[in-house]
């Protein structure tokens, strides 16, 4: 059953899903590329993912790049699912009564 | 009806209007498209489009055909590896996949094959021509099974490329030059293609 989820629906982050949700299951992305696509400050950022990182939707890692640490998110199972039946929900209340 | 019932009575907590609904799916959209395009930047475009000059360059240097050609042919050759490492290295902090060890493991084994082992068996490389022609069908064959493995484009990528030069080598070694500039276009305007198309 589709339902709203009042932690995806916040608008920042339902961006921060909306965006995640259009990588494969193998493919993360930096927090920099994020950071610039949603564009958030550092601080915010940082602040919607760990809330949505403690519900399970996604994950952080950290990896070096040219010697440099860098952050990459990835959606999970979980939050891909959640996400859908979010969207599902909204879309079900725009339907013609 | 009861599903939707069912689905205003779990909803009616956060209450969600329709305009509200609707900016929701607005922002989601906006979101999806932003990332989608920044996904297919790093798709590999940028190194089809370097190699597919460096082979316009090469074929049209060796029409050319004037002594030391082949010089000039290394140092094209040289400047698209420099170019493929700097788009490599500029892009590898944006996104990030799990590499696929045993396709890794496939294009090396056709590689090591391709240049260490059948050489040796088959007068290849007697003319520039051949060893050209032989080189461009051995990358080929990892476009082929990467088409194999990922996606069917690449498969026709290859396929196209090496019927091209197959059909200059074999068939029109005057125009060889010009099949050899065909593949740089073919693999320059695929470039576009992952760009706009693919996913």
């Amino acid at each position: 059953m589709d339902q709203l989820d009042p932690i995806i629906h916040q608008p920042a982050r339902l961006q921060i899903m909306s965006a995640l949700c259009q990588l494969s299951e193998n493919e993360r992305v930096d927090f920099s590329t994020m950071k610039d696509l949603i564009g958030l400050t550092d601080g915010n950022l940082g602040a919607h993912l760990a809330t949505l990182e403690s519900k399970g939707y996604l994950a952080l890692s950290k990896e070096f790049v040219v010697r440099k640490p860098k952050t990459f998110i990835s959606v999970t199972p979980a939050g891909r699912g959640a996400f859908t039946s979010h969207v599902a929900a909204l879309r079900a209340i725009l339907l013609p009564k | 009806m009861f599903d939707r019932l069912l689905c205003i009575i779990e909803y009616s907590g956060m209450d969600i209007s329709s305009d509200e609904a609707a900016r929701a799916l607005e922002a989601i959209e906006t979101s999806k498209m932003a990332m989608r395009r920044a996904i297919m930047n790093s798709r590999g475009p940028a190194y089809l489009w370097i190699w597919g000059l460096v082979w316009m360059a090469e074929a049209i240097v060796r029409k050319m055909a004037h002594p030391g050609f082949w010089v000039a042919i290394l140092w094209i050759s040289a400047a698209g590896v420099v170019a493929s490492l700097v788009v490599g290295i500029a892009q590898s902090g944006k996104f990030r996949s799990k590499l696929d060890r045993r396709f890794l493991a496939v294009c090396a084994t056709l590689l090591i094959f391709g240049y260490g082992i059948w050489p040796r068996f088959f007068p290849l490389f007697k003319t520039y021509d051949s060893a050209y022609a032989y080189q461009v069908i051995l990358w080929m064959q990892l476009y082929i099974v990467g088409g194999i493995w990922f996606d069917t484009f690449l498969l026709w990528v290859g396929l196209l490329i090496t019927a091209i030069i197959l059909t200059g080598y074999l068939g029109f070694p005057e125009y060889f030059w010009l099949s050899a500039f065909l593949c740089g276009v073919v693999l320059f305007c695929s470039g576009f293609y992952i760009k706009k198309c693919w996913r």
